[in-house]
C-alpha cells in the first residue's frame, strides 16, 4: 500500500514522540524543501538525496492532435537526485515476494 | 539549503532541542528509505511521490577495453514532483 504522510507521522508517534511534535516535524521538513525550491535554491539532504531545479530551454513542440507547431517556453522543473547510499540501498531492495 | 538548516527549522517549530530535532528527522528519513527499499510507494501529498522501478538486466560495455559486462536487474528510484513543488516562478 502507498505510504502517506500520515503513516510517517504515525510511525514516529509509535516510537514515543509526542503527536504534535511528530506532525510538525514531518510538515516542517516538507515545507522547508518546498520553500527552498521555490526560492530557486537546491536542497541537499545527506544520506538521502538532493532536490534540484532543472532549467529547460524553450523548444518547438507539436500539438499531437492538430499537428500545429507550438513553442514550448523555457521553464524550471524540480527534480530529485538520490544519493549514492540511497541508490545502493534501493538497488538491493527487498522484492515484493520477500516481504512479510 | 542542507539538512542542518531543516533540523534548525524543525527545532523552531516544535520546540525540540536541535539534537532531538535531528534525531526525529533521522528517524523519518530512515523510515522513508526503508519503505522504498521494500518497494513501497511513498506519496507526500502536494510535495511529490517517490517510488522504485524495476529495471531489467542488460549488457553494458566498457568503452575503454571493449569488454562486455552483464548488468543485473536492479531497482532505481524515481521522484515525481507534486503540485506544490511544480509552481515555480520563472
Amino acid at each position: 500500500m502507498t505510504v502517506t504522510k500520515f503513516k510517517l507521522v504515525k510511525n514516529v508517534i509509535d516510537l514515543g514522540v509526542n503527536g504534535k511534535v511528530a506532525k510538525r516535524t514531518v510538515q516542517t521538513f516538507i515545507d522547508c524543501i518546498v520553500d527552498s525550491i521555490k526560492r530557486g535554491e537546491k536542497v541537499q539532504i545527506s544520506g538521502f538525496g538532493t532536490f534540484i531545479i532543472r532549467e529547460k530551454k524553450e523548444r518547438m513542440g507539436r500539438n499531437p492532435k492538430t499537428g500545429a507547431k507550438v513553442l514550448i517556453p523555457a521553464k524550471r522543473v524540480p527534480a530529485f537526485r538520490p544519493s549514492e547510499m540511497l541508490k545502493e540501498r534501493i538497488k538491493k531492495g527487498v522484492s515484493a515476494n520477500e516481504r512479510k | 539549503m542542507v539538512r542542518s538548516d531543516i533540523v534548525k527549522k524543525v527545532a523552531e517549530s516544535t520546540g525540540l532541542s536541535k539534537g532531538d530535532a535531528d534525531k526525529v528527522v533521522s528517524i523519518i528519513l530512515e523510515n522513508m528509505i526503508s519503505y522504498l527499499e521494500k518497494g513501497e510507494k511513498l506519496e507526500l501529498r502536494g510535495f511529490g511521490t517517490f517510488y522504485a522501478r524495476q529495471r531489467g538486466a542488460r549488457v553494458a560495455r566498457n568503452l575503454k577495453t571493449n569488454e562486455t559486462l552483464p548488468l543485473p536487474p536492479r531497482k532505481v528510484i524515481y521522484f515525481k514532483a507534486g503540485k506544490d513543488l511544480k509552481v515555480l516562478s520563472k
